[in-house]
C-alpha cells in the first residue's frame, strides 16, 4: 500500500495536461505580423542577471527601437529596464518595466496607439511603459487584463486606467516573447495621463501585506489613512473623487476581481486635487467568487485592507448607498459592460495574436498549445457570461 | 440541527464501525466520451478518451457484508477530438478521491454505487493555488464486482458527471466513462472479516 501511495504521489507531482501538436517555432524574419515589434539592445550578461535574480530589483540600461507595419518608428531611445511583477516573475517570460531617459513624445501615437482614449486622458508624453506577461494569465489567454481594461475604456466609466496592446519583443534581435505593451499605473503613468510632471503626483499602493507610500505628499496620505481609521466621513468626502470611487468599485466587483481590494489597488492625487483610484492588473478577475454579491467581493475577509474599510464607511451613509446602487443599475441598463461587448473585444484581440501566439508556444510553451489557449479563452468567456447573469440577478 | 447534518449523522450511526478496515488496490481502464461539446464557439467532434485509473481504498464503515470505502487514485486520460478540422491529443492526470458503497448481491457478485471527487484543473496551474470556480468536480459511478478467487475481483463501472459546469472542463476528461478492471482486497486477521 505504501509503495502504491508513493507511486501515486510521485506521479501526481508531475500532474499536468500535456498537449501534443505540431507547432514549431517560426523564424521571426519570415513571419508576417501586424503587431508592433520592439527590439531592445542590452548587454546580454546584465540582462540574464536581471532576469535570473528577480528579487534583486536590478536595473540595466538599453536602447529601445520599435517597428509598426515594418516601418521603424522609434530608433535607439535610451531606456532603463527592470523586471516587474510578483508571482508572475516565476514564469520564463518576465514582465519588463521600461523607463525612457527622456519623456517620449507619443503625440504621433508611434509608441502606444490604443483604439480609444478616454476624454480626460492624455497619452502624448510617456515616461515609462511596461511590457507585461499578462501576470497570472501568462500561461493562459495572454489577453484577459488587456480585454477587461478595454471593456472599461469602451464603457467610458469615470476611471483612470492603463492603455495597452500586444507586441512582439526582441532582445538583441532575438525573439523574446509576445507581451502586452502597457502604460504604467504608477506615478509616471498617472502624471502622463493627466499631462503633469511626476512631482505633482501623490500616490500610494495597497498590496497584500502593506500599504506603501510611493510618491508625493506623505503627510496627506497619513492624514487620509487616519481619517479612515477614525471613520471621519466628512474629511474623506473632501478627499475622494466619489464618482471615480463608485465606478472603480462597480467595475472591480462586476468582474469579480479576487486579487483585489487587498492587492492591486492604488490611489493618487494631482497636487491638492481629490484622490482617485487606478484600475490595473485585472488578471485576477473571472476566476473565483463569481456567485458573490458586489458587497461580498468588496468585503474580502481574507485580508483586512483600507479600501474595504473606506467603502463601508461611505456605504453606511444612505446618500452614498443610493448613489452607488443607482449608478450600478444605470450601468447595467446601458449594457456598456456586457458579455457581447466583452466577447467582441476578446475576438478582436484573438484575431490580433492568433498567429503570434504560436511563437509564444514555441518558445515558452505558455500556453502549451493552440488547443490549450482555446480552452483558456473559452473558460474566460464562459465565466464572464456566468458572472453577467449573476450580477444582473443580484443587483436588480 | 440542519437537515443535512441530521442526515449525515443518521447515515454514519446506521453503520457498525469495525476496528480493522480492509484495504483494496485497483486498476481500471476504459473509454470515455462527450456529446455535443463546444470549445470557444467551435464544435468539437469525436471527443473521446482512453482512461486509466489506479489507486487504493480503505473500508471505513461496515455492517454485515455491506461496507463503505474511501480511496485515493491517479487517473490518466488520453483524450482526443477534432476542432475546426484540427485534430488534437491531450494527456491529463487527475487526483481522484473515490467514495463507494458496496452491497453483495450473491456470493460472488457485488454492486457498488458511489462518487468520485477530483480536481478539474491541473495541480500545477496557478488557478489551482489561487482558487477557481470550477476547481473540483464530482462524478457519479455505479459498478459491479465479480469475485474470481483469493479476493481478486473483476470490476466494471459506469461513470458520469451531471454537474452544470461548462463544456470546456470536459474537454480533456469526458463526462461519460465505461471502465473494466481488477481489484485485490486485503484483510487483517479479525473475526469480522467480510
Amino acid at each position: 500500500m505504501r509503495k502504491l501511495l508513493f507511486f501515486i504521489i510521485l506521479t501526481l507531482a508531475f500532474s499536468c495536461s500535456k498537449f501534443y501538436e505540431n507547432y514549431e517555432l517560426l523564424d521571426i524574419t519570415e513571419i508576417e505580423t501586424e503587431l508592433p515589434i520592439i527590439n531592445i539592445e542590452v548587454n546580454c550578461d546584465e540582462f540574464n542577471e536581471m532576469t535570473s535574480q528577480v528579487d534583486e530589483e536590478i536595473e540595466i540600461k538599453g536602447q529601445f527601437s520599435m517597428f509598426r507595419n515594418g516601418v521603424l518608428v522609434i530608433e535607439n531611445e535610451k531606456v532603463e529596464l527592470e523586471v516587474k511583477g510578483g508571482f508572475s516573475t516565476r514564469f520564463s517570460l518576465k514582465t519588463l518595466g521600461v523607463k525612457f531617459e527622456n519623456k517620449y513624445d507619443n503625440s504621433d501615437r508611434s509608441l502606444i496607439n490604443p483604439n480609444k482614449i478616454l476624454p480626460h486622458h492624455n497619452l502624448d508624453k510617456i515616461k515609462a511603459i511596461r511590457l507585461r506577461n499578462s501576470g497570472n494569465d501568462f500561461v493562459k489567454t495572454m489577453i484577459k487584463d488587456l480585454s477587461l481594461t478595454q471593456l472599461a475604456i469602451n464603457a467610458e466609466l469615470n476611471l483612470d486606467l492603463t492603455y495597452g496592446e500586444p507586441v512582439l519583443v526582441y532582445i538583441n534581435n532575438e525573439f523574446h516573447g509576445l507581451l502586452n505593451l502597457r502604460t504604467e499605473a504608477n506615478s509616471n503613468g498617472m502624471a502622463g495621463l493627466n499631462g503633469v510632471k511626476k512631482d505633482a503626483v501623490t500616490l500610494a499602493k495597497i498590496t497584500t501585506h502593506k500599504l506603501i507610500k510611493k510618491d508625493g505628499d506623505f503627510d496627506r496620505i497619513d492624514a487620509f489613512l487616519e481619517a479612515i481609521n477614525v471613520e471621519n466621513l466628512k474629511y474623506l468626502k473632501d478627499e475622494i473623487d466619489i464618482d471615480n470611487f463608485i465606478d472603480y468599485i462597480i467595475f472591480q466587483t462586476y468582474i469579480s476581481n479576487t486579487d483585489w481590494p487587498h492587492n492591486n489597488a492604488r490611489f493618487y492625487a494631482i497636487g491638492q486635487e481629490k484622490f482617485r483610484f487606478v484600475l490595473f492588473d485585472l488578471d485576477g478577475a473571472l476566476r473565483l467568487r463569481l456567485s458573490k454579491t458586489p458587497l461580498n467581493i468588496i468585503e474580502d475577509k481574507r485580508f483586512p485592507n483600507i479600501l474595504t474599510d473606506l467603502f463601508f464607511i461611505f456605504y453606511a451613509e444612505e446618500n452614498f448607498k443610493n448613489a452607488f446602487w443607482n449608478r450600478y443599475n444605470s450601468i447595467l441598463e446601458s449594457r456598456v459592460i456586457s458579455y457581447n461587448n466583452f466577447k467582441s473585444i476578446v475576438d478582436a484581440n484573438i484575431a490580433q495574436i492568433e498567429l503570434e501566439i504560436q511563437l509564444q508556444i514555441g518558445k515558452h510553451q505558455a500556453p502549451s498549445t493552440i488547443i490549450e489557449w482555446n480552452i483558456e479563452l473559452d473558460k474566460m468567456l464562459t465565466l464572464f457570461q456566468y458572472r453577467e447573469q449573476v450580477v444582473y440577478e443580484l443587483v436588480e | 440541527m440542519k437537515k443535512r447534518h441530521f442526515l449525515f449523522f443518521f447515515i454514519f450511526t446506521a453503520f457498525e464501525v469495525i476496528a480493522q478496515p480492509d484495504r483494496t488496490i485497483f486498476l481500471n481502464s476504459g473509454f470515455s466520451f462527450n456529446n455535443n461539446l463546444q470549445l470557444n464557439a467551435a464544435k468539437v467532434t469525436n471527443s473521446k478518451g482512453y482512461v486509466l485509473t489506479y489507486g487504493g481504498s480503505l473500508t471505513v464503515f461496515s455492517v454485515k457484508e455491506k461496507y463503505v470505502s474511501i480511496g485515493i487514485a491517479g487517473k490518466t486520460i488520453f483524450a482526443s477530438g477534432v476542432r475546426n478540422a484540427e485534430k488534437f491529443n491531450v494527456v491529463t492526470l487527475r487526483l481522484v478521491f473515490p467514495l463507494k458503497m458496496v452491497f453483495p448481491l450473491t456470493e460472488k457478485w457485488l454492486v457498488s454505487p458511489g462518487f468520485n471527487f477530483q480536481n478539474n484543473i491541473d495541480l500545477n496551474d496557478p488557478d489551482f493555488r489561487l482558487g477557481y470556480k470550477n476547481l473540483w468536480r464530482l462524478d457519479y459511478s455505479v459498478g459491479m464486482k465479480y469475485l474470481l478467487k483469493n479476493q481478486w475481483f473483476m470490476t466494471t463501472k459506469v461513470k458520469l458527471n451531471l454537474q452544470n459546469i461548462p463544456d470546456v472542463f470536459f474537454f480533456n476528461d469526458p463526462k461519460f466513462a465505461l471502465l473494466v478492471g481488477i481489484e485485490k482486497s486485503f484483510f487483517k486477521d479479525t473475526k469480522n472479516n467480510l
